[in-house]
């Protein structure tokens, strides 16, 4: 290895970084979108920009869709109710062509109709955790793998930093473009560090049993319930009787629940083997007020309808492991945290594209006197990584927008139109990085500005909701953060574009 | 064959390639061990409910393979951190499987 401490954290730093770099944008990026998935549902299926309700909902009338869902033999049914952020309910069961997702409107109970996307909570927050890659749970591994690099960059790259507290104040636009983006990597890199370091750090620790498993496989034997009924204290009988039972009023449950908590909202209610006699009804509770992620629960007999258990905290260890989460998750209600968790998470993405930037200037003129490939590699992979993710984003918006309810072609429905148009437009992305070298950064900055300002004016045209419109109703606010976001973005990747095709930049990088 | 690996390139490539997989498996290796341990030992060291020290072995492990990732790559030594790692692996799953054996009665 390098010869000294720093020399070796600095060799780790660079490559950890150049090899991973990719993968921890694309996380990096999709969780700080991930923070708004549900403005992002609002604004990619316009049937949910509902108004909150007026009056509370009568469980009652999902009946019908219950009926349907145990007629179907789904081991499950769910339904997440509304929220500050979403007023539209979410009912889910699955049979065996697969899940049904119905959205359904809390003011007239009237099931709305399909919008044909994965959106915000179903395409891009499950790419943040696991890049949609089930087989054999490879995408967590990966996402894994990355993070604990995320860590290590976190630490090897306070180590290599000289002088901390002066580069602090240290922001040098007008120097030399290496100078800058060093500076821009370091003020984002200590400014966002304990953030940075944190949400990596409480990311691994809700999949902890994915990723180090020996503990609870060793103490439980391998049995995962075992380990559940022991951690939460709920032993619920998980088998099916087969024979047909009835359904108890959900209404009368659910305010038992809310009685047993003096008045807490409620956030699912989850019934387990839908028809049967030994049906049971789980009903959560809703954390709007504090940080942690609880698995406070109430659990109802079916058919009875009486109340079997329901629990509210859990011992002190699982309890930070729940505050962990819940920091991460962010589910609380606080609009101030959740623009600022935005913003931190914007200066990860800055600070991942400016280290790639770093490795690429200073590497440059030194490859091309000794007719090196690295430079070209490693710049077609920062390229489709960065603006290549915000391009496919954008196209994924734009994608969105153009596609008619109940498209389908090539033998796909519509939300998987919208997803292949993802990925199909983020391979392109590599491609064109490698194909034209010179001029790559440019090229897709121009079209992150196009394709950002193409989302927005396609929102007002295929649903009317322009930004006057948008920002004079409250419901509607959602819609108007997303559309001033896309058109901020479209400003900035002008400007970036503008400066980048500066005749002596452009010069300089042929020159190389 | 022998010429190759007598090339520096190869040899600094290789040491490369191993430190890689002792940092980065044998690192995982040996926190997964130490969290196993951990978890069987804090239910009768700190009369933590068994639940509870499955959490919180589990939950230091990240800290664990972090400092052991840093380690991997810090330390000038290559054979020294192989049979170190090699040493806590050992003796962090024996202990834990050990204990296993022992409470079950076996």
């Amino acid at each position: 290895m390098e010869q000294g401490f720093r020399a070796s954290m600095n060799w780790l730093h660079t490559w950890a970084g150049v090899v991973l770099g990719g993968l921890l944008f694309a996380i990096f990026w999709m969780g700080t979108l991930a923070v708004f998935d549900r403005e992002i549902d609002r604004w990619m299926a316009p049937m949910i920009r509902l108004p909150a309700a007026e009056k509370p909902f009568s469980l009652e009338s999902l009946r019908p869709l219950y009926e349907t869902a145990a007629a179907a033999k789904s081991p499950f049914f769910s339904v997440g109710l509304p929220t500050d952020r979403d007023a539209a309910i979410r009912v889910l069961w699955s049979d065996q062509s697969g899940q049904t997702h119905r959205f359904i409107d809390p003011n007239t109970g009237a099931v709305l109709p399909d919008p044909g996307t994965l959106a915000g909570t179903r395409f891009i927050f499950p790419f943040h955790y696991m890049l949609h890659i089930r087989a054999e749970n490879i995408g967590y591994w990966l996402v894994g793998l990355a993070a604990m690099a995320m860590m290590a960059l976190c630490v090897s790259g306070v180590i290599i930093h000289r002088k901390i507290f002066t580069d602090f104040f240290t922001f040098r636009p007008d120097r030399k473009p290496r100078r800058l983006v060093l500076d821009l990597h370091n003020v984002t890199g200590v400014l966002g560090w304990p953030f940075h370091f944190l949400i990596t750090l409480s990311g691994l620790v809700i999949f902890w049993s994915t990723y180090f498993p020996s503990a609870w496989q060793l103490t439980y034997n391998g049995d995962r319930l075992a380990f559940f009924a022991d951690a939460y204290g709920n032993v619920v009988p998980k088998g099916r009787s087969g024979e047909s039972g009835g359904m108890a009023s959900f209404d009368a449950m659910a305010s038992e629940a809310r009685r047993v908590w003096e008045g807490s909202a409620l956030r699912y209610v989850f019934v387990r083997n839908p028809g049967d006699a030994k049906s049971i009804v789980q009903i959560g509770r809703l954390d709007e007020g504090i940080v942690s992620s609880t698995y406070d629960a109430a659990y109802f007999d079916g058919p009875t309808g009486a109340l079997i258990s329901y629990k509210s905290g859990t011992a002190p260890v699982m309890s930070v492991q729940r505050f962990l989460a819940g920091f991460h998750f962010i589910q609380f209600r606080h609009w101030s945290l959740r623009w600022i968790y935005f913003g931190l998470g914007l200066t990860g993405c800055v600070l991942i594209a400016t280290g790639y930037l770093f490795w690429l200037e200073s590497r440059r003129k030194k490859h091309a006197q000794l007719g090196l490939k690295g430079v070209r590699i490693v710049e077609g992979l920062a390229v489709g990584s960065v603006t290549g993710m915000l391009i496919a984003t954008a196209a994924f918006f734009v994608a969105n927008r153009l596609l008619p309810l109940g498209a389908e072609a090539f033998g796909l429905d519509r939300a998987a139109l919208e997803v292949w148009t993802f990925y199909l437009v983020w391979l392109a992305t590599f491609a064109h990085a490698w194909a034209r070298p010179q001029r790559a950064w440019m090229e897709q900055c121009w079209t992150v500005a196009a394709l950002a300002c193409a989302a927005a004016l396609l929102n007002w045209i295929t649903t009317g909701d322009h930004l006057v419109r948008s920002l004079s109703y409250r419901h509607l606010w959602p819609i108007a953060g997303m559309d001033i976001l896309l058109l901020a973005g479209s400003a900035i990747a002008a400007v970036s574009a503008l400066r980048l095709s500066r005749p002596s930049r452009v010069a300089r990088v042929r020159h190389a | 064959m022998q010429r190759i690996l007598q090339r520096p390139g190869a040899r600094k490539a290789i040491s490369v390639i191993v430190r890689l997989i002792a940092a980065i498996g044998g690192g995982y290796a040996a926190s997964a061990g130490l969290a196993a341990l951990a978890a069987r030992v804090l239910p009768v060291a700190a009369a933590m409910p068994p639940s509870e020290a499955v959490v919180l072995a589990s939950m230091l492990a990240f800290l664990v393979y972090l400092g052991l990732l840093i380690w991997g790559f810090a330390e000038p030594s290559l054979v020294r951190l192989c049979l170190i790692l090699t040493a806590v692996g050992v003796v962090s799953w024996g202990g834990a499987f050990g204990l296993v054996r022992l409470a079950s009665g076996g």
